[in-house]
């Protein structure tokens, strides 16, 4: 997903008048996703500056390590709630959730808010595990295509359950939500051999 | 049936049935046909969004839709500030309207985001519904990963200027990249299997992102060990949400042995050839024919060669069929329809109707003799170059 959103962001850059973007790693975690990034572009190089909030401390104790370690002077770690981020509006040039949106009880307030907090030419990217049949989004032209979409049913009980189990919600709205307050620019259902067998 | 008739008789005992009886059967059948690899995986998304509003469309600005409307269609631009007077006008004039600002209307007035066309970085593709069963039909695959028609030709007989609007079948999209060298004022690429477009959304982002040699290692060679990767890193601005997840999910055509040019539905037809060539030992033959330099050393070869490929028993077994002709050589069944009944009409002499195998053999035998007589395959006939090898030659 980063690879698609560097892509994204540099094919958009000559638009962008020199001014080196703004990213909110909402639910980061470790920091992974920002070693990942530099290892692509280049996090001082690339970016004015990197937020990742996360509710967890001892999650954001490893991101600081992670911090430290690499020495990046423009990264700043939020240990805080994500329903209560503090943002101008339109100042996002890049947010990222991985994995955070199905932890998130309270989803579509925060959808909302990362809506206001989106640049105009920003862009989002969300990459999340998810069950769904193709009944939901048979109707909607909005999504980008339906391939591989469908998960049958045997694989929504299952995999519903069982994350729920670990306070992941995989339910349908939290796609649904994303793709009707946001504009949908690609779209992608993929399937993980190596975590499931 | 026998399931649906008790479930029903079942059911209908009680009124608060939370389910149809022929849902359930059908999910039943779901569930025995589906316990495969797919259910131990675990399914995922990555969303790529932006700003839904519609005055943030890319560099358009304002009117974005009704712009991108007019350039589609070839009809006026109508400013949508006088909407009314536009609505009347539409009446008169029945002003064609592309589907694209049909839905885009649709969504506005239901406050839907727009269709994904619009928030792409270029509005090359329109949008469509892909689960209608004329697109479905086709399931994931396209039938030609490369043209048959020699664009050289239709360039001396169309004499494209700068002010042509073309309408062409897409096919894979080699021509419409040919008569891109013309600069065409807007070229129209249809196709009812949206897996072709797809094809040519794939090369028009190559062109665009990708250096020669990655792109000479894709439609040249027709294989690339890191398309994946090319896939998500330089191609993946540059095209539709719906091209980029088919593509995502074939990224195995281009590592294959086989590559871009043993896929899609006529690679049926390609192996076969490949395959019987093998088994009667005549490859060296064929590496000749597609070496030699003049056209008397070509027609030497040949009819070793022909007699194979023209063989009865392969002919009235596999070639003949319908199914043949739609699935693996793309002739869709009207087509089919033609070519027996322009047989018919020129072998009016004998009597009653001939059968369709003789039509269709004539047919082959009067495509494939005159190729190897007149074109020289090593230099000008790259369209059967192909065929045989796998891949283009550098010439």
């Amino acid at each position: 997903m980063l690879a698609i959103l560097v892509a994204k962001l540099q094919a958009k850059a000559s638009s962008r008048a020199n001014r080196k973007p703004v990213w909110y790693d909402v639910g980061g975690g470790t920091g992974y996703n920002i070693e990942v990034m530099d290892k692509l572009v280049g996090i001082e190089n690339f970016f004015d500056h990197v937020f990742l909030i996360d509710l967890s401390p001892s999650l954001c104790e490893v991101a600081n390590e992670r911090i430290r370690q690499h020495g990046w002077g423009n990264v700043t770690v939020l240990c805080q709630d994500a329903r209560s981020i503090a943002c101008t509006a339109a100042s996002a040039d890049l947010i990222t959730m991985s994995y955070s949106l199905s932890m998130i009880p309270d989803f579509y307030g925060v959808v909302d808010m990362l809506t206001g907090f989106l640049a105009h030419d920003g862009l989002i990217g969300i990459c999340d595990f998810y069950v769904q049949s193709i009944v939901d989004v048979s109707s909607r032209n909005y999504i980008g295509g339906t391939f591989n979409r469908h998960v049958n049913w045997v694989g929504r009980m299952f995999w519903r359950t069982w994350f729920d189990a670990d306070r992941v919600n995989l339910d349908g709205g939290r796609r649904d939500y994303l793709e009707y307050r946001f504009g949908t620019v690609l779209s992608i259902s993929e399937r993980n051999y190596l975590l499931g067998g | 049936m026998k399931g649906i008739i008790s479930w029903e008789g079942k059911f209908s005992l009680r009124q608060a049935c939370p389910f149809q009886p022929k849902d359930y059967c059908i999910a039943a059948l779901d569930f025995i046909s589906n316990i495969s690899k797919s259910d131990t995986s675990i399914p995922y998304y990555i969303f790529i969004g932006c700003r839904r509003d519609a005055d943030t469309l890319a560099g358009e600005g304002e009117n974005a839709i009704e712009k991108l409307d007019a350039a589609l269609t070839e009809s006026p631009y109508l400013s949508p500030m006088k909407y009314r007077e536009q609505q009347t006008l539409e009446v008169q004039h029945d002003i064609p309207r592309s589907k694209l600002y049909e839905s885009a209307i649709i969504n506005l007035s239901s406050n839907l985001p727009l269709p994904a066309a619009f928030y792409q970085q270029h509005n090359w593709r329109i949008h469509y519904n892909d689960l209608l069963q004329k697109h479905q039909q086709f399931g994931s695959e396209y039938i030609y990963a490369f043209n048959w028609e020699d664009p050289a030709v239709d360039r001396q007989l169309l004499k494209i200027t700068k002010n042509d609007v073309i309408l062409t079948i897409t096919s894979a999209g080699d021509n419409i990249l040919d008569y891109l060298l013309e600069q065409p004022r807007r070229i129209h690429a249809v196709d009812l299997n949206p897996n072709q477009n797809h094809l040519l959304e794939l090369k028009v982002a190559a062109f665009t992102a990708l250096s020669h040699s990655d792109t000479w290692q894709l439609f040249g060679e027709g294989r690339h060990p890191d398309f994946r990767n090319l896939l998500l890193q330089k191609l993946s601005p540059h095209m539709s949400s719906q091209a980029f997840q088919y593509w995502l999910n074939k990224t195995t055509v281009f590592t294959s042995t086989g590559g871009l040019y043993e896929s899609g539905g006529s690679r049926h037809a390609i192996k076969l050839v490949r395959w019987l060539v093998k088994l009667f030992g005549m490859t060296a033959k064929v590496q000749t024919l597609c070496k030699v330099e003049t056209l008397n050393e070509q027609r030497e070869i040949w009819p070793t060669i022909r007699n194979l490929l023209l063989s009865w028993p392969l002919h009235r077994a596999v070639v003949s069929t319908e199914w043949w002709a739609w699935k693996a050589a793309g002739v869709p069944p009207a087509q089919h329809a033609l070519i027996l009944n322009d047989f018919a009409q020129r072998s009016k002499t004998t009597s009653g109707k001939p059968p369709s195998s003789e039509a269709i053999w004539q047919y082959v035998v009067d495509t494939l003799d005159p190729v190897v007589e007149t074109t020289q395959i090593s230099r000008d006939n790259y369209f059967y170059y192909v065929c045989l090898q796998g891949k283009y030659s550098r010439k």
